[in-house]
């Protein structure tokens, strides 16, 4: 191994080490060794901190919820566990659910991992493509014969959660401005639907069924088989509603005809 | 009044949205700059393909005045720190900088600048000075320098060398930007270290050697960093402004010297 690699290598080890053992480093060192211990220990320090100040930042709701100290913490911890795979911190936190999930400070909210995979599709939409121009012409020239084989693409930036937690009503009690009712019933699951409208997200809960057809046509799957699937979770579904409560909220950018039809 | 505008690359490797919407806005009115972080120049590891495709993609956008990135590494083995890490001078680093250098600036059809980071921990057996270093990338590469004024002071401090060799080892010609910053300094087992944190005032020393660096390179567009603990907008708009009266002054001169 070359020199330079395995300094790289000694760095990142000392940077990294529980035990803060900086022995393999210092033998690539110039000056004193209490010279270099603080140099590494500077290293150490800004390293850490740039990881969970990234992994923190990307939770601002967490942070609402159970205050920064307890986020902070917790990113330091996630930052020494999880290595970060990429120049770009803004990729680095997505499994800071799945952390919390283990983590035993957090063992009496077990809903906060549902929490953290709401807000990193949040962030992910955030810089999702925009949407495509609507064009829904399809639905006035298609004959009903054939409405089964319609297709419908969706605004790239939304996002499907099937939580076990009653995630929209988490959502709506923590927003800025929330008055009144504060209760949450954590026995509720929730489906939950992320739209990036313009320069806002929302986050709207959906019924079982409607989930279930909203999750097929993002498939790309044709409408047909999209009804049957929810109507399995929901004999009442009706695909009237949903169509015309998506195509209102932009979230149905464009309707055709499959090309088997 | 603002001349130009100046982002991480990094916060735009997005596929659409309001930011990378707000920095087409600016890029209308205004020249903008694209600062990386994240290439990992100095990396023994080959640069990661994903993050330059990013980066090219980026830059086919905005079609930015200047693209720069640091003189640093950031990962080994494929695990990122995710921090402007040192690098040892010698011919065997010179050699993959260049290396990879030459392959951004391949990608992107364009130079580049290469910025001086802060740095707090030197090693042994290194064949060059840093600004040797520096300049030996420029003549290989054809990139320019971002000579960051503030991580030249902070590393002189560190390391006991003299700002002024730093400055005087840069040839000129190739300075195409400075970055200005205040740092802090701590203390770690009675050893005092000063840390580039970009969440002060720039220091009076600072200012000095920047009028030093003016004088030999000549006004160079200059930008003010300041990402921690962030003043008020009239504060910020001060230390630009201050920096802006500096500049005027080399201006005049370099007029009537060319007269």
């Amino acid at each position: 191994m070359s020199t330079l690699r395995t300094l790289q290598h000694d760095f990142c080890s000392a940077v990294f080490s529980s035990t803060e053992d900086d022995v393999l480093l210092a033998r690539h060192c110039a000056g004193s060794t209490r010279r270099m211990r603080a140099g590494i220990a500077a290293y150490r320090r800004s390293v850490l901190a740039n990881l969970a100040s990234a992994v923190a930042g990307s939770y601002p709701l967490l942070q609402n919820i159970v205050g920064p100290d307890f986020i902070n913490e917790a990113a330091r911890r996630y930052a020494q566990l999880y290595p970060s795979l990429s120049g770009d911190l803004n990729l680095y936190g997505e499994h800071f659910g799945a952390f919390l999930a283990a983590y035993p400070p957090a063992a009496d909210l077990p809903w906060l991992p549902a929490v953290a995979e709401l807000e990193w599709e949040i962030q992910r939409i955030y810089g999702a493509p925009d949407a495509p121009a609507v064009d829904l012409a399809a639905l006035q020239t298609t004959p009903p014969e054939q409405w089964e084989q319609l297709i419908f693409d969706l605004d790239p930036g939304h996002a499907l959660i099937k939580s076990n937690w009653p995630l929209a009503r988490i959502w709506e009690v923590n927003q800025t401005g929330h008055e009144g009712d504060m209760r949450v019933d954590f026995d509720m699951a929730q489906c939950v639907l992320v739209h990036r409208r313009g320069y806002d997200t929302h986050v709207e809960l959906v019924a079982p069924g409607q989930f279930a057809f909203l999750n097929r046509l993002s498939q790309g799957v044709s409408l047909g088989p999209a009804v049957a699937a929810a109507m399995e979770v929901d004999e009442q579904f009706d695909f009237g509603v949903a169509l015309q409560r998506f195509i209102a909220s932009s979230l149905i950018r464009r309707a055709f005809l499959s090309e088997q039809s | 009044m603002v001349p130009w505008f100046e982002v991480h690359s990094e916060n735009y490797f997005v596929s659409g949205g309001p930011s990378l919407q707000a920095l087409l806005d600016v890029r209308t009115d205004y020249p903008v700059s694209l600062h990386g972080v994240g290439m990992s120049i100095g990396s023994t590891d080959g640069l990661d393909l994903k993050h330059l495709e990013k980066l090219k993609q980026l830059v086919d956008i905005v079609q930015p005045a200047a693209v720069s990135e640091h003189l640093c590494w950031s990962s080994v083995g494929g695990r990122w720190m995710n921090d402007l890490l040192p690098l040892s001078y010698t011919q065997e680093a010179l050699v993959q900088v260049c290396a990879h250098v030459e392959q951004v600036q391949e990608m992107l059809q364009r130079p580049i600048l290469i910025e001086n980071v802060s740095s707090y921990l030197r090693f042994g057996n290194e064949d060059m000075h840093e600004w040797e270093f520096l300049a030996q990338v420029a003549r290989r590469t054809g990139c320019q320098l971002l000579l960051d004024i503030n991580n030249i002071y902070v590393s002189a401090m560190n390391h006991s060398f003299n700002a002024a060799d730093f400055l005087a080892g840069i040839p000129q010609g190739i300075v195409g930007e400075m970055h200005l910053a205040g740092y802090e300094v701590v203390e770690e087992d009675e050893e005092r270290i000063l840390i580039d944190t970009h969440s002060r005032p720039v220091y009076p020393a600072v200012w000095t050697l920047y009028e030093a660096a003016l004088q030999r390179f000549g006004a160079t567009p200059t930008l003010i960093e300041w990402d921690q603990d962030i003043p008020g907008f009239e504060k910020l708009m001060a230390e630009a402004d201050k920096a802006q009266a500096y500049l005027n002054r080399v201006s005049t001169s370099a007029v009537e010297l060319s007269a």
